[in-house]
């Protein structure tokens, strides 16, 4: 399992430092505390947005936007299952179903989850581009093709 | 030393290249099989992944798709020879999803290591920008301006390369 270091502001302001020279800053600022802490807390977008002189609310609308960030801190592996059309015509969604269940998080309009015994968050992806190799999923960044609920959760228990 | 050529390409990983690689590399040990293991760009016959290559005389013959589990059944039926298989698709550039295709961008995908600029150069790379520096600044200007020919304009100066001469790239058509 990915470990994540503790909140540290000075941390974050090193890495906020190390990226704010780049063109379109706030992209690649995300990338590196959610990398490091593996959430965005809300102290770090107050020192994003004070150092990039940008408003709260418009480096909170790019937490919120994008998937690959999270506002608070996530539980054990991350499982992304790909919800993109092939996968769904490769029998996606009734995997992702059964996945959700044995895990014991919501499998309909609100998808996705931290397990039960908090070993596992699972979130849908649009998608991994490996419809080649459709149903695909993704577990702590490994990616895996022609999935079926047992092999996956065989996976995420390895 | 043989070489076998194992795609590293995202798909061919998620239904387990890497498995396979390190699946034959032990097995090949255990069996003290010389044989050495480059990682390419998927040929994009996913179905047919982890599709295994093995270079013989210069040729490829190619394997797929292939579990960890395949691999000793693959070493005794002589893989490394090309010998028969129920998994041996043949020359893979004689594959019927691959014998109609002209590949331009994706020419050397699957043939090379993509990092290597050994392979790169074996197979024709940085031959465009050579040329342009024998010819000169003005030469090479006014090749590319004008006509000479449309090919000379449309076409990258690598493609008017003459065929590679790396062995590997000699791919059996038979």
């Amino acid at each position: 399992m990915t470990t994540f270091e503790p909140w540290n502001a000075e941390r974050a302001e090193a890495l906020i430092e190390q990226n704010a020279g780049r063109q379109g800053p706030l992209l690649p600022i995300l990338h590196a505390i959610e990398e490091a802490f593996g959430h965005v807390p809300a102290a770090a977008v107050a020192l994003i947005a004070e150092r990039l002189n940008l408003s709260r609310a418009e480096v909170h609308g790019a937490v919120t936007f994008y998937h690959d960030f999270h506002a608070a801190p996530r539980s054990g592996r991350t499982v992304k299952i790909c919800r993109g059309e092939a996968c769904q015509a490769m029998g996606g969604t009734a995997m992702a179903r059964a996945v959700c269940e044995a895990l014991g998080v919501g499998a309909g309009e609100a998808f996705g989850g931290t397990s039960r015994d908090g070993a596992t968050t699972v979130e849908e992806v649009f998608c991994l581009g490996l419809c080649g190799v459709a149903p695909a999923a993704m577990v702590e960044g490994r990616p895996l093709g022609r999935m079926c609920a047992t092999d996956l959760l065989a996976a995420i228990g390895s | 030393m043989i070489e076998l050529l194992i795609p590293a390409d995202s798909a061919a990983v998620a239904v387990g290249a890497d498995a396979v690689a390190g699946a034959l590399t032990r097995e090949a040990e255990r069996r003290g099989l010389e044989i050495c293991i480059t990682r390419t760009g998927t040929r994009g016959m996913l179905w047919l992944e982890p599709l295994v290559e093995v270079e013989i005389g210069g040729a490829r013959v190619a394997y797929g798709p292939v579990t960890p589990g395949d691999v000793p059944g693959l070493l005794d039926a002589g893989m490394l020879d090309g010998a028969p298989h129920a998994l041996r698709i043949g020359p893979p550039e004689a594959h019927a999803y691959m014998a109609g295709q002209t590949r331009v961008t994706f020419e050397r995908v699957g043939r090379i290591d993509p990092l290597s600029l050994t392979d790169f150069r074996a197979s024709g790379g940085f031959e465009g920008l050579a040329r342009a520096r024998s010819l000169g600044p003005d030469a090479t200007r006014a090749q590319c301006l004008d006509p000479g020919g449309t090919r000379a304009r449309a076409t990258p100066a690598t493609l008017n390369a003459p065929p590679c001469s790396r062995t590997s790239c000699q791919i059996e058509t038979a």
